[in-house]
């Protein structure tokens, strides 16, 4: 165990863009909506405002899941980044035998680079996303206290949702367990750039997606039809649909604009987000994805345990 | 094409034993195989392990410098350390701290910023700092100047040589390796041509030097090699009455740089 928990912190060494990246996007996030002084809107895909009737606990649980966004996009794009590079770089800098004349076998070795790509990265973008909430809420009532955002009628300080604790840790709660779900069910696309990773002597880019791309379009031309784009592609939308019941008919939507301050103090019932593990994980295109990434990381194993130079 | 071909050798525990080929002979597939980096057919047990089927638990008793383990630029000097200290059992971090406090190198340090000389310090310093029985180098010298070369020789028989454990390195530089070898192992086309104690070789093997006028004579004894040197011929001999080519001129010890010439190039004409 000691010696997995310092694998990954030789991953963290060497990718020093994993924290680089989360904390400039924190330090930015945080002072432009500091400076920010319009207010925050929320809608349905329809186009009607639904802030008006929104708690502001559940303006903030969804200001705290919008304010996430660019840490898990970024975080997905790191992910790539990582996992493509990961196992390449220790045969580009030949420091690939240095690595394997220490008594860690080649599995473990994999496993560390899997679970930084997969587990270390998204969860460090859920946390910092948290502390950058979690700041923002108290910075923004700061400002307020001070006097300063020129909307005086609570709970929107300066017109950014008000700090709610419980919306807050909902949004937190929520966050996390859609990170846990995205994990599982993007593991193939991390099983297979990590065996890309093993396999490719030299442009790992063109290897990882050339391939699924060009089958793709080939099969498009051949036969009109579109099975490999079909089994490539996971959609965020479908793990969304599985992972939550009673999502609403329309996607909730968020923006930054001036106007009278959004409203709403019925009761507090959060946003209408109903966690469903079970049907997650009853799902067999879940379970179908993790077997393929299983077979994907077995390989790079393999792959890994052949590479010698 | 087959790198090693039917190369069979045995190392006894606390000896230095000098893999010596020519570029391709096979000495680095020789030692990848013994090391488990490489998958080879036949009988291989290194320390009662089987590299190709145990390489995790075999790498915690062995460590290895070679020429192509270059260590990652990236890495911290003291990282470096720490990550030693917490992967490999068997790792000392306090002998690694005082071995790279006689150095110039700084902890803070990364590797790209150390010169290769101090590379090649920082390297020794980790494996030195491991207790293992084997010790494997491929060409851990190659590229380094001659004071880098002589401090790496002098600390490995100084700090690390015990007796019990045994070490096996190959380089090109036979001359430098030559009077800290116990062993010499020469490896030609994936054969082994030569398997010999240092200590036999002086016996086993003798130079002639002769005048031409006691060439036809000294021919006439079968030496294994000859070439000339300003005008007098140099000849090798195996297995050869001293007494009987001591008559003939003036007899030596070959040095084993000769010796794997006389080896590899084959018989004298």
């Amino acid at each position: 165990m000691k010696a997995f928990a310092m694998l990954l912190r030789r991953e963290v060494w060497e990718h020093r863009v994993l924290w680089i990246t989360p904390a400039a996007i924190a330090a930015v996030m945080f002072l432009t909506m500091l400076i920010f002084t319009g207010y925050v809107h929320l809608g349905y895909g329809d186009g009607q405002p639904a802030d008006a009737t929104m708690h502001y606990g559940a303006a903030y649980e969804l200001f705290v899941l919008a304010t996430a966004t660019p840490f898990y996009i970024a975080a997905g794009i790191l992910a790539v980044i990582y996992l493509l590079d990961c196992l390449y770089a220790d045969r580009r800098d030949r420091s690939l035998l240095f690595w394997k004349s220490l008594p860690v076998a080649d599995h473990t070795v994999v496993l560390s680079k899997l679970c930084t790509g997969l587990v270390l990265i998204p969860v460090s973008a859920w946390i910092a996303a948290g502390a950058t909430s979690l700041a923002l809420g108290l910075g923004l009532a700061l400002r307020h206290g001070m006097g300063f955002g020129g909307v005086e009628s609570l709970p929107h300080w300066g017109g950014l949702p008000g700090w709610h604790a419980l919306g807050w840790l909902q949004a937190l709660a929520t966050s996390f367990y859609i990170t846990l779900a995205a994990l599982l069910w993007y593991a193939p696309y991390a099983g297979y750039l990590l065996m890309v990773s093993a396999w490719a002597h030299r442009a790992v880019y063109a290897w990882a997606f050339l391939p699924p791309l060009l089958a793709s379009i080939l099969e498009r031309l051949l036969f009109h039809t579109g099975y490999v784009a079909q089994l490539t592609q996971r959609s965020f939308r479908e793990l969304m649909g599985l992972s939550f019941s009673h999502l609403g008919q329309n996607d909730l939507w968020l923006s930054l604009q001036s106007g009278p301050p959004p409203g709403g103090v019925g009761p507090y019932h959060g946003l209408p987000l109903q966690p469903d593990p079970g049907a997650l994980l009853a799902s067999p295109a879940l379970w179908a994805g993790l077997l393929v990434a299983a077979l994907f990381v077995w390989a790079a194993i393999a792959l890994r345990r052949r590479a010698d130079a | 094409m087959r790198a090693l071909d039917g190369a069979s050798f045995k190392v006894d525990a606390g000896r230095i034993v000098g893999l010596i080929g020519r570029n391709g002979a096979g000495k680095t597939t020789a030692l990848k195989s013994i090391l488990g980096l490489t998958q080879c057919g036949g009988e291989l047990r290194v320390l009662d392990l089987d590299p190709r089927r145990h390489r995790d638990a075999l790498m915690q008793q062995v460590c290895f410098i070679a020429d192509t383990a270059v260590l990652p630029r990236w890495l911290r000097v003291d990282r470096a350390v720490d990550f030693m200290a917490s992967v490999h059992p068997r790792f000392k971090r306090q002998r690694a701290e005082e071995f790279l406090a006689h150095t110039s190198i700084r902890t803070t340090s990364r590797i790209g910023e150390l010169s290769k000389g101090m590379v090649t310090q920082l390297h020794l310093a980790l494996i030195l700092a491991i207790d293992a029985r084997l010790l494997v180098l491929d060409e851990p010298t190659l590229g380094l100047d001659l004071l880098y070369r002589r401090q790496f020789y002098d600390t490995l028989l100084n700090d690390y040589f015990d007796h019990e454990r045994t070490i096996l390195l190959t380089t090109h530089q036979v001359e430098e390796v030559e009077n800290l070898l116990t062993d010499v192992l020469f490896i030609d086309q994936g054969r082994i041509v030569l398997d010999s104690t240092v200590e036999d070789l002086a016996t086993r093997f003798a130079q002639l030097q002769v005048a031409p006028a006691q060439l036809a004579a000294a021919r006439a004894l079968g030496p294994m090699h000859e070439r000339e040197l300003m005008g007098r011929h140099v000849l090798l001999f195996e297995n050869r009455e001293r007494a009987a080519l001591e008559s003939l001129g003036e007899v030596g010890t070959p040095s084993v740089a000769d010796l794997f010439v006389a080896r590899v190039q084959g018989a004298a004409p």
